[in-house]
Parts: C-alpha cells; sequence; structure tokens
C-alpha cells in the first residue's frame, strides 16, 4: 500500500533517506539496552514514551506545518498559554479543561495562518510575532488566574477541590503559578494507563495515527504534500493553496494546545514561562525524521522515530549516571540533528548526480 | 472548436497583439509559430485567461465565451503544459495525475483506484513501461510530460495547449509523444502546439498560424508550405531596420591568432559535438532558432554548466573551465539573456552592478575607492548613454535595454579578451541597438573577440565576421564573408545541413 | 508591479502610491516610528525625556544591537542565524574558563572572541558547501554551542576576575556607560563596513541575485563563511561584555532569546529577510525601539510583559509596511 504513494515512500535509492532515523533509533535502543539495565524494563520505557508524548504532540503539529513549506515557531508560546488554561479550568470543569485550550491552540493558529495568507507575512516573520506576544500574554494572565482562583479557596470548606497559589516576586516580574486541582479524572490523565500503557502514550499514539491517515489518505493531506512539493504547480493544478496553509498551521495549534493539556495534567503547577524552546526541539525532531525543511518531502509517521530519539536522549543520559543531563542532552541532540542533515543533504546530492 | 476574431491586448508600451485571429478545429494538431515577441505567449495567455483581452471574440465549442480567470478556462476544458510542466517533483506519476481529485472509498483516498486509473490512461494513451507509482523527480522529462498530458485528458480536455514540449526530449522520446498526440486527436481533442523544431511541427501539425510583431501572417495548411517559406514567413523583413549596411570585414581576418578552440564539445540533449574556433579581434556570430541550444553552448564555455564531453583550448594551452571564477581569470566575459535571473541585481545600485567585477582593482585594503568608482561609472554611463537618476539608483528601476546597458559595461571595466553576448539586444529600442552594436564593433577592433548570440538575423549580418548556425543542438554549418546573408542563415536552419561549406574570401 | 488604470483614485489611495513609490517607510519609516514612539510616551510617562532614560535605553539594547548587527550582514547574504545567543554564552564562558585558569585577561578574551569566530565559520562553511538550509545548521549549533558553554563551566556559574572584567562591564568613561560607547563605535565601523568595503557588496550581491553573484565570479563560499564568522565575533564581545557587567558567567542563561529580538530588529530595520541592501543603522534603530518599548511599559509601571506584545505587533507592522508590492 505504501508502494502506491510515491514520494512518501520513494523507491530505489531514496528508501535510505527515508529509513534512516528508523535505523538510528534501532541503534541506540540496541545500544542502550545492551548496555544499560534500567534501560530494558518497561517501566523506564513507558515513562520515557510518557514524556516524549507531550513534544512529540507538537511535533506532529510543525511536522504537518514543515510538509507544507512553512514553519511556526509560536509553538512554544501556544503550549504555554494553553497549559495556564488548562491548569486553570481544571477547577471548574475537567471537560473544559481539555477543550478550551485546544480550541485555544485552533484560533492561535488560525491568526498565523491570517498573517501568512492574508497579510503575505513571511511564516518566520508571522510566527516570531506570534510567538512573542502569546509569550507576553502568558505572563499576563496568569496573576489574573491565580488571584481568580484564590478566592474560592477561602470561602470553599471541600478539600478535595483545594487550590493553592503561590505567587513568588522575582525583582519587578510576578511570576505565578496556576496550580491543577489535585485529583479528579484531569489529573489522572497523567497516572491513567489502559493495559499498562499510560494515556498519555495512547493520545500520543492516536494522534500519530490519525496524523498518518489525514496526510496518506485525504485530499487535505495530499494538497499539503502538494504546496510544500511546488507551491506554484499546486496553484496551478488547482489546488486551494491558501486554505491549505491555513488549516496546516491550526492543525499546528492544535496539537500545541493538546501538548499543553498534558502538560497541566502532568506536572500539576503550570508556569508562565513553560513551553520556551520546544518549537526548536520539535523541529530538530522533524528534520531529524527525514521531513524536509524546504517541505513537500518526508513521512509524518516517521515523526515519532525522532521524537524517541530525542527522548531516549536523556533517559539514556540519565541511566548512565552523569551528573549534568541538560546540557549534554542539548550536544546530542545538535550533534544528531547535524549528523541528519548532512546525511540527507549527502544523499540528496547522490541522487541528484547526473540530473 | 475554437475561433479567436480580432484580438487585441496591449501592455503598457507595446501593442503585443493586434486584431489577431486565430482558429483551431475539432481534432486537429494546430502549430503556433512565430520568433520571440511576436506574440504566442500572449496570445495563449489570453485564450487561458491569464490575461483580459482587450478588444477580440472568442467562441469555443459553439459558444461565447469571456475568459476572466485561469480556473473558468480550465473548467471549460481548456489545458495547457507547460514547459516548466506544472508537477509536484516528490509526489507520484499516479498521484499528479489525480491531485486535488482522487478517487475515493468511504471518505479516504483508494490507491489502488488511483494506481489503475492511472495506468489505464497511460495504456489508452499508448504508453507502456510507466511506473507510475514512482515519484516524478525520478522519471525522464518525457515521462514527466505525459504524466502533465495524462492529468489534462483524464479531466476531458478538450483544447490542449502545448508549449514547447520537445525541447528537453530525445528523439525516441519525442516519437512515443507524437503517438500519443495523435492517439488524443483521434480521440476528437484539438491540440494547440508551440515550438521551434521546424520537423517536428511539420511532421506532427495539420495547420500553423503564423505570427509576427504581434500581428497576423496567416494561417496555412502544413502541405503547403515549405519549411523555408515557414522560417520566411516568421522571420520576415523588418521594414524599420536602421542600418543596413554590413559591417566592412577586417581584412587581415585570417592571419589573426586563433584564441579559443573547442572541440566536440557535448552535454545531454541539448549540445551535441559542437566545434567552435575564434580569433582574436572577430565577432563571431552564434544564430538558430529557440531552443537550438545557443545559450547551452556558451555556458559551457563561461564554466556555468561544464561540459560533458569535449575540450577547450585558449591561446593554444588546454584549459579547464569548470566555474565562472575560472572562465572569468582566462579572460572571458558572459552577458547573460536572462538579465533578471542571472544578470542584475535589483535591490543594488546601478553603481554597484556596473563595478561588482572589478570590486579588487578598485579598492585598497578592502575599502572601495569611491570615488574611483564613481569615475568609471559615470564614464560608461555617458559613454552608453544608460539613462538613469544617477549611479545610486536602484537597477528594478531602469528600462530593460538601460539595465542592458549596465550590464555591458560591467564586463566591458574588466577588459576580457573574449566578451560573449547572449542576446544583448533584446528589448531594446533601435537607438540604443545601433549604439550597442557600435560598441560591439568597436570592442573588436580593439582585439577583443566577441561571441555573440542573436535571434535578430539582421544584427548578425549586419556586424559578425563568421556566423555559426545551430540546429537542435548541433552544429549545422558556418557562414564567411560574402556568404553571411539571411537567406542563407534561414536556408541553413530550415535544411538542417551544411549546404554551404566553408567561405568564399573576397 | 500592476500598472492599473488610475481612475478615480481617492486621496489615500493617492497617498498610499506615492509612499509606496518613493520606497517612504523603507528609507524613513523606523526613524519616523521611532520619534513618534518617543513624541508619544514623552506625553504620559513620567521622566520620559531624561538622560537617564537615553543612558538606560541604550546600555539595555547593548547585547541586542551587537547581535543585530551582525544578524543584519547575514540576512542580508540570504541566511540567518540563529546561534547567537549561544555564541554569545560560549565566548564568555571560554573567556572564564580560561581567566580561572590563569591565562591573561586580554588573551583569554581574544580566545573566547577566537573561538566564537570559528563556531560562526564551521556553521557559513557547513550552509554553503553542503547547501543545508541556514536555519538548521545555526539551530544545531546553537545546541552544541550552549552545550559546550556548559560543559566547559561546570554546574554553576564561573566568575570573572574583577580586573579588568568590572571595567570591561562596568566601566563609565567620561561618564557614560561602556556599553554606549561600544554601541556607538560598533555601529560606526559596521556602517563604515556596509558602505564602503568591498566585503559588504559581495555579502550583498549574494543575497541579492546568488546565480547572478556566481556568474560575476563572486567566491560565495568565502563569502558565507566570513559572514557568520564575523557574526559570531559580535556576539562574543557583547556576551563577554555583559559577563562582565554581572560579573560571572551563567551559560544556561546568558544571551537566552537574544536570538529573536536580533531578527526582529533587523526585520523592523528594513533589511529584506531574503537577502540584498543591508541596513545597518534601520537594524540599530529596530533594536532601540524594541529595547525602547520595554523601558517605556517599564516606566508606566504596566507589566512587564506588555512590552512582549507590543513588540510583536511593531514587527508584524514593520514588516507590512516595508513589503514591495
Amino acid at each position: 500500500m505504501s508502494t502506491l504513494l510515491g514520494a512518501t515512500k520513494p523507491a530505489g535509492r531514496f528508501d535510505f533517506r527515508s529509513s534512516a532515523p528508523l535505523i538510528m533509533l534501532v541503534a541506540i535502543v540496541l545500544v542502550a539496552s545492551i548496555c544499560l539495565p534500567g534501560f530494558r524494563t518497561f517501566g523506564n520505557a513507558m515513562n520515557v514514551a510518557r514524556q516524549a508524548s507531550m513534544i512529540g504532540l507538537v511535533s506532529i503539529g510543525m511536522g504537518f506545518v514543515i510538509l507544507s513549506g512553512g514553519i511556526d515557531l509560536s509553538v512554544g508560546s501556544t503550549t504555554a498559554v494553553a497549559a495556564l488554561l488548562a491548569a486553570y479550568l481544571s477547577n471548574f470543569s475537567p471537560v473544559a479543561a481539555v477543550a478550551v485550550p485546544i480550541l485555544a491552540g485552533i484560533t492561535i493558529g488560525a491568526i498565523n495562518g491570517g498573517l501568512i495568507t492574508r497579510m503575505r507575512i513571511p511564516p518566520f516573520i508571522a510566527t516570531l510575532a506570534t510567538m512573542s506576544a502569546l509569550r507576553g500574554l502568558a505572563f499576563l494572565i496568569t496573576p489574573i488566574m491565580a488571584t481568580s482562583l484564590q478566592a474560592p479557596a477561602e470561602t470553599s470548606a471541600q478539600p478535595a477541590v483545594q487550590s493553592q497559589i503561590q505567587i513568588e516576586s522575582h525583582s519587578e516580574e510576578t511570576k505565578g503559578t496556576i496550580t491543577t486541582v489535585s485529583d479528579g479524572w484531569f489529573r489522572n490523565l497523567n497516572w491513567g494507563k489502559i493495559a499498562g500503557i499510560p494515556y498519555f502514550v495512547l493520545i500520543f499514539a492516536f494522534t500519530l495515527i490519525a496524523a498518518i491517515i489525514v496526510s496518506m489518505f485525504t485530499s487535505f493531506g495530499r494538497a499539503v504534500y502538494a504546496v510544500g512539493g511546488n507551491e506554484e504547480a499546486a496553484r496551478m493544478m488547482g489546488l486551494r493553496v491558501d486554505r491549505c496553509k491555513m488549516i496546516v498551521y491550526m492543525i499546528g495549534g492544535a496539537c500545541a494546545g493538546a501538548a499543553g493539556v498534558l502538560f497541566a495534567a502532568r506536572i500539576g503547577s503550570v508556569r508562565p514561562d513553560i513551553g520556551a524552546g520546544w518549537e526548536l526541539e520539535a523541529i530538530a525532531a522533524v528534520v531529524i525524521s527525514g521531513i524536509a525543511l524546504t517541505g513537500g518531502i518526508g513521512r509524518i509517521g516517521h515523526i515519532v522515530y525522532g521524537v524517541l530519539i530525542l527522548g531516549f536522549i536523556p533517559n539514556i543520559i540519565n541511566l548512565m549516571d552523569f551528573s549534568v543531563s541538560t546540557y549534554t542532552n542539548q550536544l546530542i541532540t545538535g550533534i544528531l540533528l547535524l549528523a541528519a542533515v548532512l546525511l540527507q543533504a549527502k544523499i540528496a546530492r547522490s541522487n541528484s548526480a547526473g540530473g | 472548436m475554437l475561433q479567436m476574431t480580432g484580438i487585441c491586448k496591449s501592455f503598457p508600451g507595446v501593442k503585443a497583439l493586434q486584431s489577431v485571429d486565430f482558429a483551431v478545429r475539432r481534432g486537429e494538431v494546430h502549430a503556433l509559430m512565430g520568433e520571440n515577441g511576436a506574440g504566442k505567449s500572449t496570445l495563449i495567455k489570453v485564450l487561458t485567461g491569464i490575461y483580459e483581452k482587450d478588444a477580440g471574440e472568442i467562441v469555443f465549442d459553439g459558444k461565447r465565451i469571456a475568459l476572466s480567470t485561469a480556473s473558468q478556462a480550465q473548467s471549460l476544458g481548456i489545458r495547457t503544459i507547460y514547459q516548466e510542466l506544472n508537477l509536484i517533483p516528490y509526489l507520484s506519476v499516479a498521484e499528479n495525475i489525480f491531485l486535488g481529485r482522487e478517487p475515493r472509498r468511504f471518505g479516504l483516498i483508494d490507491w489502488r483506484a488511483v494506481k489503475s486509473r492511472a495506468a489505464e490512461i497511460f495504456e489508452n494513451m499508448g504508453v507502456t513501461h510507466v511506473d507510475v507509482r514512482r515519484p516524478i523527480c525520478e522519471q525522464s522529462v518525457a515521462i514527466a510530460q505525459m504524466t502533465a498530458i495524462a492529468r489534462a485528458i483524464s479531466t476531458d480536455a478538450k483544447l490542449l495547449v502545448m508549449d514547447e514540449p520537445t525541447s528537453s526530449l530525445s528523439e525516441n522520446e519525442v516519437r512515443i509523444l507524437f503517438d500519443v498526440i495523435e492517439r488524443v486527436k483521434r480521440q476528437g481533442t484539438s491540440v494547440i502546439f508551440i515550438s521551434h523544431k521546424m520537423s517536428e511541427v511539420f511532421e506532427i501539425s495539420d495547420r500553423t498560424t503564423v505570427l509576427r510583431d504581434g500581428l497576423l501572417v496567416g494561417t496555412y495548411p502544413m502541405a503547403d508550405l515549405t519549411k523555408l517559406e515557414l522560417v520566411s514567413l516568421m522571420i520576415g523583413r523588418d521594414a524599420t531596420s536602421v542600418l543596413s549596411e554590413r559591417r566592412p570585414t577586417s581584412t587581415d581576418l585570417e592571419d589573426r591568432k586563433p584564441l579559443l578552440g573547442a572541440r566536440r564539445l557535448s552535454r545531454g540533449q541539448r549540445t551535441k559535438q559542437i566545434d567552435i574556433d575564434i580569433k582574436t579581434g572577430e565577432i563571431l556570430g552564434v544564430s538558430g532558432l529557440l531552443g537550438s541550444g545557443r545559450t547551452e553552448l556558451v555556458k559551457i564555455l563561461f564554466g556555468d554548466t561544464p561540459a560533458e564531453e569535449g575540450t577547450i583550448e585558449i591561446g593554444g594551452d588546454k584549459t579547464s573551465i569548470k566555474s565562472p571564477r575560472d572562465a572569468i581569470r582566462l579572460g572571458l566575459g558572459f552577458c547573460s539573456e536572462d538579465r533578471k535571473a542571472e544578470g542584475i541585481f535589483p535591490t543594488l545600485s546601478v553603481m554597484e552592478n556596473m563595478t561588482l567585477g572589478i570590486l579588487p582593482e578598485l579598492s585598497k585594503g578592502g575599502v572601495v575607492a569611491s570615488k574611483k568608482q564613481r569615475e568609471i561609472v559615470e564614464t560608461y554611463i555617458e559613454r552608453l548613454g544608460i539613462k538613469c537618476s544617477g549611479p545610486e539608483q536602484r537597477m528594478k528601476e531602469l528600462s530593460g535595454g538601460n539595465q542592458q546597458k549596465v550590464l555591458l559595461a560591467r564586463w566591458l571595466c574588466k577588459k576580457p579578451i573574449l566578451m560573449i553576448l547572449d542576446e544583448p539586444t533584446r528589448g531594446i529600442d533601435l537607438g540604443a541597438k545601433s549604439e550597442i552594436e557600435h560598441i560591439i564593433a568597436d570592442l573588436a577592433s580593439r582585439g577583443v573577440a566577441v561571441l555573440m548570440i542573436s535571434s535578430e538575423m539582421e544584427e548578425l549580418v549586419r556586424s559578425c565576421d563568421r556566423i555559426v548556425v545551430l540546429s537542435e543542438g548541433k552544429k549545422v554549418g558556418e557562414l564567411k564573408g560574402s556568404n553571411i546573408s539571411e537567406e542563407n542563415i534561414v536556408d541553413m536552419i530550415a535544411h538542417g545541413n551544411p549546404s554551404l561549406e566553408g567561405a568564399v574570401d573576397e | 508591479m500592476s500598472n492599473s488604470t488610475k481612475t478615480n483614485r481617492s486621496m489615500i489611495g493617492r497617498v498610499r502610491d506615492y509612499l509606496h513609490e518613493t520606497q517612504f517607510a523603507k528609507r524613513y519609516g523606523v526613524m519616523l516610528f521611532l520619534l513618534l514612539l518617543i513624541a508619544v510616551s514623552a506625553c504620559f510617562t513620567p521622566n520620559f525625556l531624561s538622560a537617564d532614560t537615553v543612558k538606560n535605553t541604550l546600555r539595555q539594547s547593548f547585547p541586542v544591537v551587537l547581535a543585530a548587527l551582525g544578524m543584519t550582514f547575514v540576512i542580508s547574504s540570504g541566511g540567518i542565524d540563529i546561534s547567537v545567543g549561544a555564541t554569545m554564552a560560549l565566548a564568555a564562558a571560554v573567556t572564564a574558563v580560561l581567566c580561572e585558569m590563569g591565562t591573561p585577561a586580554a588573551i583569554a578574551i581574544g580566545c573566547g572572541i577566537v573561538a566564537a569566530a570559528l563556531c560562526g565559520a564551521f556553521s557559513g562553511a557547513l550552509i554553503s558547501r553542503f547547501k543545508i538550509q541556514p536555519i538548521i545548521v545555526t539551530l544545531a549549533v546553537m545546541f552544541v554551542g550552549r552545550a559546550i558553554a556548559q560543559m566547559i563551566s561546570g554546574n554553576n556559574p564561573v566568575d570573572l576576575p574583577k580586573s579588568p572584567f568590572e571595567s570591561i562591564g562596568q566601566g563609565r568613561p567620561f561618564g557614560i556607560p561602556i556599553q554606549i560607547i561600544v554601541i556607538i563605535l560598533t555601529v560606526g565601523i559596521m556602517y563604515f563596513i556596509s558602505r564602503k568595503t568591498t566585503f559588504a557588496r559581495r555579502v550583498e550581491a549574494v543575497g541579492d541575485n546568488p546565480a547572478a553573484a556566481r556568474l560575476v565570479g563572486i567566491n560565495i563560499f568565502t563569502t558565507t563563511v566570513a559572514v557568520y564568522a564575523l557574526c559570531a565575533a559580535l556576539c562574543s564581545i557583547a556576551g563577554i561584555m555583559e559577563a562582565s557587567l554581572y560579573g560571572n558567567v551563567d551559560p544556561s542563561k546568558l544571551g537566552l532569546q537574544v536570538e529573536l529580538d536580533a531578527i526582529a530588529a533587523v526585520a523592523i530595520g528594513g533589511t529584506a529577510l531574503s537577502g540584498g541592501r543591508a541596513h545597518i543603522l534601520g537594524t540599530t534603530l529596530g533594536a532601540i525601539i524594541i529595547q525602547l518599548t520595554a523601558v517605556i511599559v517599564g516606566m508606566n509601571d504596566f507589566s512587564h510583559h506588555y512590552a512582549l506584545i507590543i513588540k510583536a505587533a511593531i514587527l508584524i507592522l514593520a514588516v507590512r509596511a516595508q513589503r514591495e508590492t
């Protein structure tokens, strides 16, 4: 079935490019399993998967955007806003805590799409601006939310829906934290499992499968590939390029929104500065999984490889007892990214030689 | 099938079409001929809805239509296959055919149907051994073209416009294309065929319409014309030619030292085993219809696209020219025919455009000596009559002709030993044209060799000492001395073989 | 460029056409906007028009200005460099660690700058030689650079010896904060480079039309390497001086998110993201505007975060206004 889909599973020489991320992942997993006993457990795997699910969702959205030839730098800030909303609303209605952030994400995506398709602002600039504005928004709404949550805490007597507010002052800034409700099915999103697999992982898997289906089996999905592959040609062929782009950014926003919901459920308290840098990690995951930044090439499904690779690195480093993990993590991410891109460039060149 | 009457279209300063009539019958292949600027592409763009006509009437399939958008034309059944082949390179053949209209099952794309229907279409076209699953970028240009045609057919096109479909095809592939066109014809679809390859036009078309300078020359059944007549109709006589006298050839041309000798240059389908020689101070013209491989040849000489086969010698020494920097170092200069893509730096100033090549000579320690720079620029502005508000004006604001002059000046500054000019007077008014021709002659008299491509034969006849004629990638002949004339050039092109060898010296 | 027949053009339409034709927005827009901003703020902000405001704004904008200056050339060449913040951290870390090991300050600083320049050269080489997208290469270099900075400095911020770094960071020659002097000097030098040197002409040519640049004989490889190295060197100076201001180097925080402001400054300043003419002065004004909005917001006792939103709006407006057709 996949062989019918042209470059999404290209025949012949391209094969290496699309299987490279899988090979890398398998190699890492094998080596780690052999060398690190702590790695081999199901529990560890699920742990990693659960943590990676958040970035994973963002990466799926980013994958669609990049496939269409664009880029979205605002997903990190979108996640923050969404997480704040989720944490706040969880104290009132778990359903709203899931639905509203995602809707907010879609709206933000629509704003991005509008800036890009209507005002013809280059995606880089447009999403850079949105990123900044949303970050500011996140910081601004936090104290409002915090204050609003404070009032019920003084009057309510029910311990089950207790909220706590911590407001720390940092020189001229006010950083607040919005804490989610401490139990109820919202928080259970984090702890709950089906057949031993955490909800988070299932949510990510479900989204991934949905993304694969959309990208491979719907007109819209193929339109994304077309627009990314050759926007002019796609326009001449009659595809509605602007509408496609708009939807793609809305998907990105929705995914970021969902990631925010998961974050709130997992950590339990949300600060407005979370999600910073997520957009870059998502871009790295997308690029490692073989999707070209210029668009039109690659398979959404492979994003899982990129996400897992980037997810296993801190895990492995932890298990190896390195005292500091953040920078080694970054270092390896950077090196992997370079290696992946160089590899892709070399393959592309050897393919086009003689053209 | 199609009847266009009295079509007029003007752009600021240019009358692209003046009262042109054009008719295509059902199920016929109709060739639209004319040189650059004749109005072919404008006419087609009016037909396909990209431009709106200023006057005239279009009747399609019995109905009067007013075309204002491209999608309107498409929905009526008018489909264009462009030279750039608007296809998505990374998607498969089958997918490109059905993009936007994929067959579905239960709401999702049915890939099996996509594959089988695509294969079916190809079968009906008589094209076999196409793997419809492979991406376009892995296919030959021929298959890509077939895909574009297949897409058009699968949408029940009634009229197919093919713009230079054979420019990158091998002979075998052209054969396949023609078979497909025949089939398509038999199914009642009409084809408008635009090409400069005479032999092909004669083979495949039923009738032809010739345009020249925006006017209709005539419509003729193919059988009534010879190649010679067709080319003459296309070229015509330019009555407003200002200089009709040939430049006197230097008498000592035979004794000049050979400057550059190239043997058996080949590259792909466009350049086939070409030998070329040029002497110091000689003006060598390269003639041939569009698509004959002239630009490709000179780009090989300049190192932009290295030859796959063949050698180049300069001043007797074998050289290897792998990049423009190599060529420049050897003393070559090159003025591209596509100013916009390969010549000008649009947002930079006239001064910068002109002096980018000689910056090292103009500067000390990396700092540009702006006074010296300005002097040089102003000298050339005056010498070439460049109309601009000053050296600081942005290049993109200049008219095409003035831009060309700036580009010429850029290379003149470098004092090359061989100057390659690709269509140096394209888009330039007559006054400026003669100025440029003087400059070229001046260059030659100072010992600079000039290799000049031009689509205007009278220009070549006026200025050149020798003319090399290309046709379909091959050199078909050379004209020297008193043999240089438009008729002879036309003759060589039409007959595709050297009927006039060598020279009769004066 | 469409030549619509001029039928009934309203006054606004005519003004808009005129502005468009003279590239008004591009040439004077930034300056005008800055003046407007100052004028409006002066109306409702207490103590706005004072030497203190000027000093604070300029001093705080220091790292962004330097990074943006380097970024201007990079963007002018048709690329982008999001590793500027990491480069700052790297240079500062190298300097600090060397000082800790006893190297004389001058040499340590030199090494820091060289390390950064090599980093930039590496980016440029990869971009030009392998034709990889600048954003990806510099993204990877960003990760690696900051990681290396953190690795060599260990877990905790590294202290810089009081001399000479205290005067480098907090010095006030002639009563003016040293950062302002460096800004003026650097802007002056970069402006000179951008107007008068062959280097700048080559950079702009490569960004304006790479195909034509190649045909004119410009060495695209060396030009690209040089431009990224220059940007990195500027960032290294910014990084070292910023660290000197605090007295220590914290590689996890130094230069964080500078790249975004730098890019925004360049965009506001009129340099086209796709490459071409470098507007050094515009960039400088852009960086100042960005910092100024933060200062204004602060002085009016609004939460600092409003500045982020205003910055985004300015960015969008600026890019929109400077769009060609």
